[in-house]
């Protein structure tokens, strides 16, 4: 079997395990709760073996290399981050009412790896200046920070459907009554704390990144096209940390503010590649 | 009016403006990724139009992220740090230096961080227990004994309260390292023939003026490595560095893997051929005996059209054509003789050793083109502190994130009839780690049977 062929698979469990979320959102029943972990479990295990038999690959085509270097892999990187993260809440929180805001994400970036047109799939070759450490360090460390700040998007989404069906107040002290079993005031901890494990991680990945240009380059900070929205990426969080801090930002406010992050990242990450040029190779 | 009433020093420390800072430098940034940056004017005036390029030309958006409204956010960006924690820290300070054993622990509320509980033992056993559980979860607490009560008190992380000023102290570190690079640093590039050296580079920021080196850096050889779909795998230089005629320094870099001197680094860039340039080996394994010698063999660099004679082998050559392969030299097409008098053709391709069977002898030739490598030159001494900033940012962040400030009290009062035991905490941080710790030590005290405790 081809590693494409297995992450094509990824994306139907990770769509299959989005159902049963959304089933398990709307029927309550117990079972449909354990289908869809199963299911999330099982789309990571396969994942994980789609993007090991990938790296195989590209070692019996004598150009061996971890599989982390173009649009198509980070996808399927970022797809298995989502789902590895969103777990790890699943467990931490005991509740699985978030699963059907955030599995759709790790659906959509295998989908989008796997069926659009846009860039290529086959293993290619490193060129050398991609023949780095400090680039596989960069990749792992921003796709983990994209993967989090994903998640506190999904559930930020989350917050302001609740918000606005239950047509409260936005204060989450004041809507302790429990919805499922979470209540505004435990989403709105979340959201935060995925923006704080995001912020992070993406400042390592910034650091990462600065590092392997300097290392290639011989200068760690270019005002790069890519290199610049990832720093307004972390100046929109840093924003949101200040905010909330000293000005005690929350509820409907940070769930906002979670959403434009977001749309930051994938401009990061998407846009810059698509609309704007620079160095990264991503999207060849 | 002291300092601290001044308006102007009020903003510098508030972080009002800090969100206002750093929404400026957010939203500006985006102009430089749409906006084609440091492209001459005319570029501008094509594109957009003789009047949105004068706009440009003097809001500077042509080089923004080096022009002076774009600094000067920076610089206020640091200044209100500055400020920010010249203020703060005194108060922080003292909150991680006071004594929190002095509490009234009667003031707590109950709930899920603190438990209250009576017991008929007296107060040297449930002094004891609590000694043997604390000991157990490994948390070493002061102890305190006033008659009245005796106060186990455990404080853990009040310095990770400064978690926060390590980021902010980081970004000023990181400034500092990127200024020093700037003043006393360059960055330059040269191209460097193979077989060749210099002693000077071009500056990249300043008019392509010469900057002088210390050394001479000697190019050996380049050579690119391909893939087999032709993709270029590595670039490599063998470099040399001389010192006063002597070889301090032989390295191959690659891309990644540059060379350092003297603080001086030299990255493998770029490269160039050199037009109708070619370095030619041949070598000779003698079917009789050459005096003495069974082989030989000579180097030559040459140029197309010209012909070459090697006399010891009584061999002459000339490369007659080169066309372009994919990557760009060869195959090349050489007229050959020797003693034997029968000149032929053959053709060889690029750094591909090629075997010639003659009369006289058996002929190995080997045909190069020769090729300049481009070094980017960079001299920056502020790197390694930008590292730092960079290493204190990190370290930073996780103490902001991962730590917590956690004070527990245990105290024991009581008198003749019964004991009181309260176990409460508090934490900046992380409540929820601290009401596990709390509820372990409440649970580990209740299963306690020498104690028989009562929640209360
Ligand atoms: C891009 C620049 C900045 C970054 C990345 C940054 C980062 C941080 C971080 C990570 C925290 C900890 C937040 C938390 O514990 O929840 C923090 C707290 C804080 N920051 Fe910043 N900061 C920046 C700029 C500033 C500036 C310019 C000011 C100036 C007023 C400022 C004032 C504060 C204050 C007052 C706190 C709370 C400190 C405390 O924990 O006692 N920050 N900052």
């Amino acid at each position: 079997m081809e590693s494409s062929q297995l992450l094509g698979i990824t994306t139907f469990i990770y769509l299959a395990a989005t159902f049963f979320y959304v089933a398990f959102a709307f029927f309550k029943v117990k079972g449909l709760g354990i289908l869809a972990t199963s299911a999330t479990l099982l789309g990571l295990w396969v994942n994980t073996t789609g993007i090991g038999l990938r790296w195989m690959e590209t070692y019996q085509q004598g150009i061996g290399h971890i599989p982390l270097s173009n649009m198509y892999e980070s996808l399927i990187f970022f797809a298995l981050s989502i789902a590895a993260v969103y777990l790890v809440i699943e467990h931490l929180y005991k509740t699985k009412i978030f699963g059907s805001f955030v599995l759709p994400f790790a659906f959509i970036a295998m989908a989008y790896a796997s069926y659009s047109a846009e860039f290529g799939k086959d293993v290619k070759p490193l060129l050398p200046a991609l023949q780095s450490n400090w680039l596989v360090a960069h990749v792992i460390t921003c796709f983990i920070g994209y993967a989090a700040f994903a998640i506190s998007c999904g559930l930020a989404i989350y917050y302001l459907a609740k918000i606005m069906s239950s047509n409260n107040q936005n204060s989450p002290k004041n809507e302790e009554a429990a919805i499922g079993t979470v209540s505004l005031a435990k989403i709105d901890d979340i959201i935060y704390k995925m923006m704080i494990f995001g912020f992070i991680w993406l400042t390592a990945g910034i650091i990462t990144g600065a590092i392997w240009a300097n290392s290639a380059w011989g200068t760690y900070w270019s005002w790069d096209p890519k290199e610049t929205w990832s720093l307004i990426t972390w100046f929109a969080y840093a924003l949101a940390l200040h905010a909330r801090y000293t000005r005690g930002w929350n509820g409907t406010r940070m769930s906002i503010v979670a959403l434009v992050g977001f749309i930051s990242v994938i401009f990061t990450y998407y846009g810059v590649n698509f609309l704007l040029s620079g160095l990264h190779s991503y999207g060849g | 009016m002291t300092l601290k009433d001044n308006d102007l020093w009020k903003t510098f420390s508030s972080v009002r403006l800090a969100l206002l800072i750093i929404s400026l430098l957010a939203i500006t940034s985006i102009i430089g990724t749409i906006l084609p940056q440091g492209e001459p004017f005319s570029f501008y005036i094509e594109k957009f139009g003789a009047r949105n390029a004068i706009i440009f030309d003097i809001l500077a958006f042509d080089d923004m992220y080096y022009s002076y409204w774009f600094r000067a956010l920076l610089i206020v960006l640091c200044l209100n740090l500055i400020v920010c924690t010249y203020t703060r820290l005194p108060g922080t300070l003292k909150i991680i230096k006071k004594d929190n054993s002095n509490v009234d622990t009667r003031k707590f509320q109950l709930g899920k961080d603190c438990f209250k509980f009576d017991t008929t033992c007296d107060k040297t056993t449930a002094v004891g227990s609590v000694t043997k559980a604390l000991e157990k979860l490994h948390l070493k607490a002061k102890q305190k004994d006033s008659g009245k009560e005796h106060l186990f008190f455990y404080e853990r992380g009040a310095w990770t309260r400064l978690g926060a000023y390590f980021v902010h102290l980081s970004i000023l570190i990181i400034v500092l390292g990127a200024i020093i690079g700037n003043i006393y640093g360059f960055k330059a590039s040269v191209m460097v023939p193979e077989g060749s050296s210099v002693d000077f580079v071009f500056s990249r920021d300043d008019d392509n003026k010469r900057i002088p080196l210390q050394f001479d850096i000697f190019c050996k050889d380049f050579n690119i490595d391909y893939y087999k779909d032709g993709t270029p795998k590595e670039y490599k230089s063998d470099l040399t560095i001389v010192e006063d005629g002597k070889e301090v320094v032989k390295k191959n870099i690659t891309v990644n893997a540059p060379l350092t001197y003297k603080g001086i680094t030299f990255y493998q860039s770029s490269y160039q051929q050199i037009p109708n340039e070619f370095s030619v080996q041949i070598s000779k394994q003698n079917d009789k005996d050459y005096g003495g010698r069974s082989s030989q063999s000579r180097n030559f660099s040459t140029k197309t059209k010209i012909a070459n004679s090697w006399d010891e082998a009584q061999a002459t050559f000339k490369i007659v054509a080169t066309s372009k392969d994919g990557h760009g030299h060869g195959p090349y097409e050489i007229l050959f003789d020797d003693e034997d008098k029968k000149p032929a053709t053959f053709t060889t391709n690029d750094n591909d050793p090629t075997v010639i069977k003659r009369e006289s002898g058996t002929y190995t030739f080997l045909i190069n083109q020769r090729f300049a490598t481009g070094l980017q030159v960079v001299k920056d001494p502020g790197l390694w502190i930008v590292y730092i900033g960079f290493g204190v940012m990190l370290f930073g962040l996780f103490v902001c994130f991962f730590t917590s400030h956690r004070n527990i009290w245990i105290s024991i009062t009581g008198d003749d009839m019964t004991t009181t035991v309260f176990v409460g905490g508090k934490s900046n941080k992380n409540l929820h780690g601290l009401s596990k710790t709390v509820e372990e030590i409440a649970s580990i005290l209740q299963s306690d049977k020498s104690l028989e405790l009562r929640r209360v």
